[in-house]
């Protein structure tokens, strides 16, 4: 399910497979951080929001991408469609690369590659109407005819649940549930092949968090969809992911097939994530558990060696040293982990 | 032979540790707004004994923090309490003066804020924040205070604590923060602890920290917790009890594990049934709840889950059925709750 090219390298002029949608390799994406000292002239650090993340995925699948917060899932989702620039790195879309590629370049691409964002209060325009926010890109892309937009709106509004006459109301009108479902509308407008969805449940009720789910999952199958499902939540990743890539600050620690990531999870890191899961049944609810101390370091001054050693319940010497890299565990199972392995990731 | 003293103050000890810390009767919270006036809870009643954790769960606008806010009297105005009793360790709290509540604010009822630094005052070190109630409730000395401050930042695992006194709350992070307002909480051992969603706006690993330490406190404290959540996981690990709460009323109420294991109300067996879990086949659609939760200005006249309900008829759309016991300490607020 997951394809990573053997000895996990990016090979830049290899053709990828034609089944690989989005493809990433060693994407980095910096930010200018806090000034070092209070002159203008004094240097600035950097915060590594996304430091060397290499992924695929493919058609019709959906990859799940789970961390805690200010661990870079959201950068990754954003400088893949290039929302924000990347600092370094190839992102391949349908084999074009991106990240050499002008915004006036992308702007055809932008069609196809569609992004729901986590707040419906703040992504949708208060001063529009639902009906335009949703034909926005149909007319921007000219992919119908001003006569047929409101009909293609209508049918749009059908398809995530949402009753057409409310065309023309202002978003304050609707709940978080039905925001999200015009927010997943204007996603759709455009067909697009592959949609970031950056934690769309997340700031919903349960009940709602499950219909909303429900719908991403029968869109997926009815349009072969290519999803990247960004979120803290491992119950919702589990529910509607193939693979998984978990991430701690900036880096991909463990990346797999669902079933065999939940079933047995090799980083620390994933094992404590599991652990910390609240459990509603009761048949399983002694399972041990492995708690974390301490939080998050800060990005700005990550940890020497491994950036998850300060917490890890399984750190060695070396993990304070030296950085392990992403390599293949078992087929499909790549883990970032001296306990694991002892690839060292290359400076 | 016991000493009559000793017999009574034992005697004491056995009331004060199983007469119930909380009580609440028939409590109406009501905000008048433009449109109309906004019941946010709505002939809602518990109680809550010592050593007890009992979960209020229920969805956004449910009435669970309006629930919390009453039982400190910090009901925002024009919000008011319009009906019913709550007791406080045998006083009728709404029948006190505003002195008065404000010495049971602190030694007998607290509160752990969702927000610790909204609710934490930025311009003040964190430090003296939990001083400040020490010096007010047990009038202890400005060192002493500071001594018991840095022995409570300790106690809830807030690294070189001397260190974190004198910092502001803008220097704490998410989960830190969450620890000063729980230290804060406890600075004077409240008889009952109120929980208003403490682990919401936290990572999934700092949230299993904060939640061995409230059970923790439990154990040793001795103290009633109210945990509000819309988690079902967490009250499931944690809650000896469970209210499960819809459109300002309690529709379910009862021992967490019977109430999980056998849910009655439709509602609690829609809400438990669209949690997502880690054990859960993929394979299945998730069964959600259809439609919304009801605006409070516009409550049906009957049951207020009966739009939403599969098994609603004439009489749940007629009459608002209460609270009534389907087994020893299980009540259901359903009209169907016995077929079921």
């Amino acid at each position: 399910m997951l394809s990573i090219n053997a000895g996990g390298q990016p090979q830049s002029t290899d053709p990828i497979d034609g089944d690989v949608v989005v493809s990433l390799r060693n994407l980095k994406t910096y930010f200018p951080g806090p000034h070092l000292g209070v002159w203008p002239w004094s240097g600035r650090t950097t915060v590594k929001a996304v430091d060397g993340v290499s992924l695929d995925i493919r058609r019709g699948q959906t990859l799940g991408l789970v961390g805690e917060s200010g661990c870079g899932k959201t950068t990754v989702g954003r400088s893949l469609l290039q929302l924000v620039r990347p600092t370094g790195g190839d992102v391949y879309f349908e084999r074009q690369n991106l990240c050499k590629l002008s915004n006036k370049e992308l702007y055809p691409l932008r069609q196809r590659m569609q992004i729901i964002f986590q707040d419906p209060y703040a992504s949708l325009d208060a001063r529009c109407t639902i009906g335009f926010t949703i034909s926005e890109g149909l007319l921007i892309h000219k992919l119908v005819t001003p006569n047929e937009v409101q009909e293609r709106v209508a049918e749009l509004m059908v398809t995530v649940g949402l009753n057409p006459a409310f065309r023309n109301r202002y978003p304050h009108e609707f709940s978080g549930g039905q925001r999200q479902r015009v927010g997943i509308a204007r996603a759709l407008a455009t067909n697009p092949t592959f949609i970031v969805g950056d934690e769309p449940i997340s700031a919903l009720d349960v009940s709602i968090q499950a219909q909303i789910i429900n719908l991403l999952r029968s869109l997926q199958a009815r349009l072969n969809l290519t999803l990247l499902f960004i979120s803290h939540d491992l119950r919702a990743v589990r529910y509607l992911s193939d693979s998984v890539a978990v991430m701690y600050l900036g880096k991909i620690v463990e990346i797999a097939a669902t079933d065999k990531l939940f079933a047995a999870p090799q980083h620390p890191y994933t094992h404590a994530l599991l652990g910390s899961v609240p459990r509603a049944s009761w048949s399983q609810a002694s399972a041990a558990r492995v708690e974390l101390t301490g939080d998050v370091p800060s990005p700005i001054n990550p940890p020497s060696g491994c950036y998850f050693s300060t917490r890890c319940p399984q750190v060695m010497p070396i993990c304070r040293e030296q950085r392990p890299a992403l390599v293949e565990a078992q087929p499909g199972h790549k883990v970032a982990c001296f306990v694991i392995n002892d690839a060292v990731e290359a400076a | 032979m016991m000493t009559p003293q000793a017999e009574l103050s034992t005697e004491i000890a056995a009331k004060s540790a199983t007469g119930p810390v909380l009580e609440v009767r028939g409590l109406q919270v009501a905000f008048p707004t433009r449109d109309g006036v906004v019941t946010a809870l709505d002939g809602f009643s518990m109680r809550a004994t010592p050593g007890e954790i009992i979960g209020l769960v229920g969805e956004s606008g449910c009435g669970k923090s309006t629930a919390a806010l009453s039982f400190m009297r910090l009901i925002p105005k024009p919000g008011k309490i319009s009906g019913g009793e709550i007791w406080i360790e045998g006083q009728n709290i709404l029948k006190l003066r505003d002195a008065a509540m404000r010495r049971l604010r602190g030694p007998s009822v607290a509160m752990i804020f969702q927000d610790a630094l909204t609710a934490l005052d930025p311009r003040m070190p964190v430090g003296k924040q939990i001083c400040e109630p020490l010096q007010l409730h047990q009038r202890l000395s400005a060192r002493a205070a500071k001594a018991r401050a840095i022995e409570l930042l300790a106690s809830v695992g807030i690294p070189s604590p001397e260190r974190r006194f004198s910092q502001y709350p803008h220097e704490f992070s998410g989960g830190m923060r969450q620890r000063a307002m729980i230290a804060l909480a406890i600075s004077c051992n409240p008889r009952l602890l109120l929980a208003d969603e403490p682990t919401t706006a936290l990572d999934v690993t700092v949230q299993r920290q904060i939640l061995s330490l409230i059970a923790r406190m439990r154990d040793e404290t001795g103290a009633a917790i109210i945990l509000i959540t819309h988690d079902v996981g967490v009250v499931a690990e944690l809650c000896d009890q469970v209210i499960v709460m819809y459109a300002g009323r309690a529709v379910e109420s009862g021992p967490t594990r019977k109430v999980f294991t056998s849910p009655t109300h439709p509602y609690t067996i829609g809400l438990l049934s669209s949690t997502l879990e880690l054990a859960r086949d993929r394979s299945l659609p998730l069964t959600a709840i259809p439609g919304l939760p009801p605006e409070l200005i516009h409550l049906p006249p009957g049951c207020a889950f009966a739009p939403r309900c599969g098994r609603a008829d004439s009489l749940c759309s007629a009459a608002r059925p209460d609270l009534v016991a389907v087994a020893p300490g299980h009540q259901v607020a359903c009209w169907h709750g016995q077929e079921g």
